[in-house]
């Protein structure tokens, strides 16, 4: 009796781990390089703790085109970090994932007003994304379609 | 009559007390915060974080008790060195440094705290501004918080580059 309690707990706790293993790579398929509809720009998704955060990699127009000068968050509302760099920032910040392709509670920044809106991820297929950004309900919203970039990692240099 | 007016005299000053009473305040400083980056590394930004415990006993030590919170706390400096051996990458290679703290708490937002653009290369020690409306106290009362530092890159580095932060943080508690 007291074996067949130890093989069912044994046989949960590995069920639930396995849960566990698969709802990890599940939400880490989010990870990559991503482009928004307008092309304009290219956002990395990467990893933070137990969150999602998303930095602009790559800008089409890096230059801001009355100073030359790389552009920066010039409508950030914070007036003491208008010059951080655009190309870097991270525009996507705290997504959880809460599982059926669905990334929740994070919020979307866009440079050109200096808002910051509330987001929410749908992974349509394994290269394309959902991003709705809304102000209070989500039925208030836009939804912009990203696709996935492919980039071949950089080659560590042998020694 | 004459009684009311000194008890409304007197309340506002004992309300004054009872708020300032026993709070205290201690600066803490985190001296040897490691952000490695693992080259090869692209030019343009690359970010490191720091996985950052925070153990309220180990810093407040004989203040602190049990089950305590941090009232406020504020960012007081951020200043980010970089390896002094003879082959290792500089502040020469960098545009600019940005400082952001996050946690796994879903009601703590990432913020950026603190930035230099440009760096000046001919600095040992880069002073990191901060910003003036980065609110960090909650972060004090994780247990977990990621320290993040954003470099951007002028070219392509073909082996590490090694950062070191010190950061140093008022805070107030009960």
């Amino acid at each position: 009796m007291k074996k067949i309690s130890i093989l069912s707990f044994l046989s949960v706790l590995l069920l639930s781990m396995s849960a566990f293993v698969n709802q990890s790579a599940d939400a880490d398929r989010l990870l990559g390089i991503w482009e928004p509809s307008n092309g304009r720009a290219r956002v990395k998704v990467e990893k933070i703790g137990d969150k999602f955060f998303g930095r602009i990699v790559w800008l089409k127009e890096p230059k801001d085109a009355k100073t030359g000068e790389p552009k920066t968050d010039v409508n950030n509302p914070d007036e003491s970090l208008r010059n951080v760099p655009l190309k870097g920032y991270r525009n996507l910040k705290d997504f959880v994932y809460k599982g059926k392709d669905v990334w929740e509670d994070g919020t979307i920044y866009d440079p050109l007003n200096g808002n910051t809106y509330s987001c929410t991820i749908k992974m349509t297929d394994k290269n394309t994304l959902d991003i709705r950004g809304y102000i209070g309900v989500s039925a208030l919203g836009r939804t912009d379609i990203w696709k996935r970039l492919e980039v071949k990692p950089k080659d560590k240099k042998s020694n | 009559m004459r009684k009311n007016i000194l008890w409304l005299a007197i309340l506002p000053l004992l309300f004054l007390n009872a708020c300032g009473k026993g709070s205290k305040t201690q600066i803490i400083t985190l001296n040897a915060v490691d952000f490695n980056y693992e080259g090869p590394l692209y030019d343009g930004p690359n970010p490191s974080q720091y996985a950052w415990r925070v153990d309220l006993k180990e810093l407040l030590k004989e203040e602190y008790s049990e089950g305590m919170k941090i009232k406020s706390a504020r960012l007081l400096s951020a200043e980010i060195k970089a390896d002094e051996c003879k082959d290792c990458y500089g502040f020469e290679e960098i545009n600019s440094l940005v400082l952001s703290f996050a946690s796994n708490n879903k009601e703590v937002p990432m913020q950026a705290v603190a930035l230099l653009n440009p760096v000046d290369s001919k600095n040992k020690t880069q002073k990191l501004n901060l910003s003036k409306e980065a609110e960090i106290t909650d972060f004090l009362n994780e247990k977990d918080v990621y320290l993040i530092l954003d470099s951007d890159l002028k070219s392509e580095i073909e082996t590490d580059l090694n950062l070191k932060g010190k950061i140093t943080i008022e805070v107030s508690f009960d």
